[in-house]
């Protein structure tokens, strides 16, 4: 048998109206038991049971959750400790009901009094059908029903029908719980396999319009092809398919959508940069970034390729050196060419021109990271990226 | 730092050089081998599966084995890990192989070049590994980089640690500069930043052995019949 409780989703939805059930039956039973005060044998004993029973309902609801057994973040608790909450939430409600008995007069009892927990102890019931569905439902209403019966010491009417109503509650809020769980578990399904599609489309598309372009080039014009030029086409096409198999091959085992592994997006630049040699340097494992962080990151890094472009001249080569710090990002883009001296990044900036200024130290910042420049004339100029991790 | 080495190519020290090479791809493996007899270099065997590499080199004993990663039957980390005494192993890899290319140089690797190297880069770097000289490349470096990271995150003991001065010289590798750049922006000789790359490279080699070791060991006790 299923018994979870999962704090967020449609059962965290459940647990929440639970708990205004619990407090609107407690303050109904509070007035029960103040219109009953004089009627009681023992009236102190009554309010003593509304007050173990309001401690109850407050452990429940609101410490309960945060033990350290519940993780916060979505994630499941242990299966004890469920099964722990459901069996001394049925105990302490079966223990309020025949309390009953303790702190009434005997006749009062027979005749058919309001039992002391009254609705509360539906409570019980309705938790055990969330965290275990129509079969825990039932099982827990069903020794419910008994306690009742026990405490009236016979099947009156009003008793069997309090029965039937809590058996009816237990197998008919336990089927929803469980019905809404699957479908969020199929909704969610769904929305995966959507995302995957959509994966493999981009991929497909991808494909066709480079490495089977391509081929296609080379098959038609090969005979007047320079040698090199295929030989370049090859290495180009072939990196990017590689990229693109990697990010295949680890988007089957990472399921985390959010993540992106930055060194995917940069792999291709040592390729198919244009204008100059690009010389990567990388760890072997992922360095996973947050989707929007990752792509703003390599953004810069392309920023600041193209500042090499603009003003390290055309025998520069650059390189890229990728680090993963733990608690932040760096990627260092260094430059054998020319330089400049260090104010030249400041007048640059004033003049507006240089993609220092803006794409790439406005970009940082944007992220909450930082971005230094630093230069010296014929010592090439080195920019490096920091973006802290959340 | 394979395109810095300004001391003349010994052309005695080349001709006694005796070299295995090891790739699957038949057309990839005989350019390789006409490039190095071209420079006379002599090619004593080549083998495309880990298999025949590992015979090759137990009946050659090359001075170096250029070694490609991905094999049919494995990869050229088993062979890296089976090399005989003496024999150096430089990894020639396509890109995108970072994880097996850590492997290697963890199991003893001493060099790593990419496919795309020119002819002259490859003899110089087969030269300098069968001299015993580590052939980094800045790619080697940022992998080396990102390992030490993720060891320094863990909280064994007996995990390597580099000096602030290696992570240093570790990081201007990375960042492109060869060793005599790297010299003169530290202010050191070229020897001493050889040398510290040299450390990063033997820390992690070792710390690798040591790891292989406690494992055999821990297989050894939990099944009775210690290995070491």
């Amino acid at each position: 048998m299923r018994i979870d409780v999962r704090p967020t989703g449609s059962q965290g939805a459940l647990w929440r109206a639970l708990i205004v059930f619990r407090a609107a039956s407690l303050v109904f039973v509070a007035v029960q038991v103040g219109r009953s005060y004089a009627d009681y044998a023992h009236p102190l004993g009554a309010v003593t049971a509304l007050a173990a029973m309001a401690v109850w309902s407050v452990f429940v609801c609101i410490v309960q959750p945060m033990l350290p057994v519940f993780p916060r973040a979505g994630g499941w608790r242990p299966r004890w400790s469920a099964v722990a909450m459901v069996a001394a939430d049925l105990a302490v409600a079966v223990a309020a009901l025949l309390a009953t008995r303790l702190v009434d007069t005997h006749e009062r009892v027979v005749t058919g009094a309001p039992t002391l927990p009254g609705t509360w102890t539906a409570a019980a019931v309705l938790g055990a059908a969330i965290a275990g569905g129509a079969p825990l439902g039932l099982v827990v209403a069903v020794v419910l029903s008994a306690a009742l019966v026990v405490e009236r010491g016979s099947f009156a009417t009003t008793t069997t029908s309090s029965a039937t109503l809590l058996v009816l509650a237990g197998v008919v809020v336990g089927y929803l719980a469980t019905t809404t769980l699957k479908a969020e578990e199929q909704f969610a399904q769904v929305r995966a396999l959507e995302a995957a599609r959509a994966e493999r489309d981009r991929l497909a598309r991808a494909i066709h319009d480079g490495a089977l372009q391509a081929l296609a080039l080379i098959a038609r014009d090969a005979a007047v092809m320079d040698r090199d030029a295929i030989a370049s086409l090859a290495t180009e096409h072939e990196t990017a398919l590689r990229s693109h198999v990697t990010a295949l091959v680890r988007d089957s085992t990472v399921s985390s959508i959010a993540d992106v592994d930055l060194r995917t997006l940069l792999t291709p630049l040592e390729t198919t940069w244009p204008h100059r040699a690009i010389t990567l340097a990388m760890p072997a494992e992922p360095v996973l970034l947050t989707g929007h962080v990752a792509v703003d990151m390599a953004a810069a890094v392309k920023a600041a390729l193209d500042n090499v472009d603009r003003h390290a001249g055309p025998s520069a080569s650059a390189w890229v050196l990728v680090e993963d710090e733990g608690d932040a990002v760096v990627v260092s883009v260094r430059d054998d060419g020319c330089g400049m001296a260090s104010d030249r990044a400041d007048e640059a900036r004033a003049v507006g021109r240089i993609g220092i200024a803006g794409s790439i130290v406005g970009r940082l910042a944007s992220l909450g990271g930082s971005a230094t420049v630093t230069s010296a004339v014929d010592d090439g100029v080195e920019v490096e990226l920091r973006v802290p991790r959340r | 730092m394979s395109h810095d080495d300004d001391s003349p190519p010994d052309t005695a020290d080349t001709a006694s050089l005796r070299i295995v090479v090891v790739d699957d791809h038949p057309i990839w493996r005989s350019a390789l081998i006409r490039d190095l007899e071209a420079a006379g270099v002599s090619v004593v065997g080549e083998a495309d599966t880990v298999a025949k590499a590992v015979a090759v080199m137990n009946a050659t004993r090359p001075h170096v084995v250029l070694l490609d990663l991905q094999l049919p039957d494995g990869s050229g980390v088993d062979v890296t890990r089976a090399v005989p005494a003496g024999t150096h192993v430089l990894v020639l890899s396509a890109s995108g192989e970072q994880a097996d290319v850590l492997a290697a140089v963890k199991a003893g690797a001493t060099g790593y070049l990419t496919k795309s190297a020119s002819a002259t880069e490859l003899l110089d770097a087969v030269r300098r590994t069968a001299r015993g000289e580590a052939v980094f490349t800045p790619a080697l470096a940022g992998l080396m980089l990102g390992e030490y990271r993720r060891l320094a995150s863990q909280s064994e003991k007996t995990r390597p640690v580099l000096t602030e001065r290696e992570t240093e010289v570790l990081r201007l590798v990375a960042k492109g500069l060869t060793s005599k750049e790297i010299a003169a922006r530290l202010v050191v000789s070229r020897r001493t930043v050889e040398n510290h790359v040299q450390a990063t490279l033997r820390k992690l080699q070792l710390h690798n052995r040591v790891e292989l070791a406690r494992y055999a060991l821990a297989e050894g006790l939990e099944t009775g019949d210690v290995v070491l």
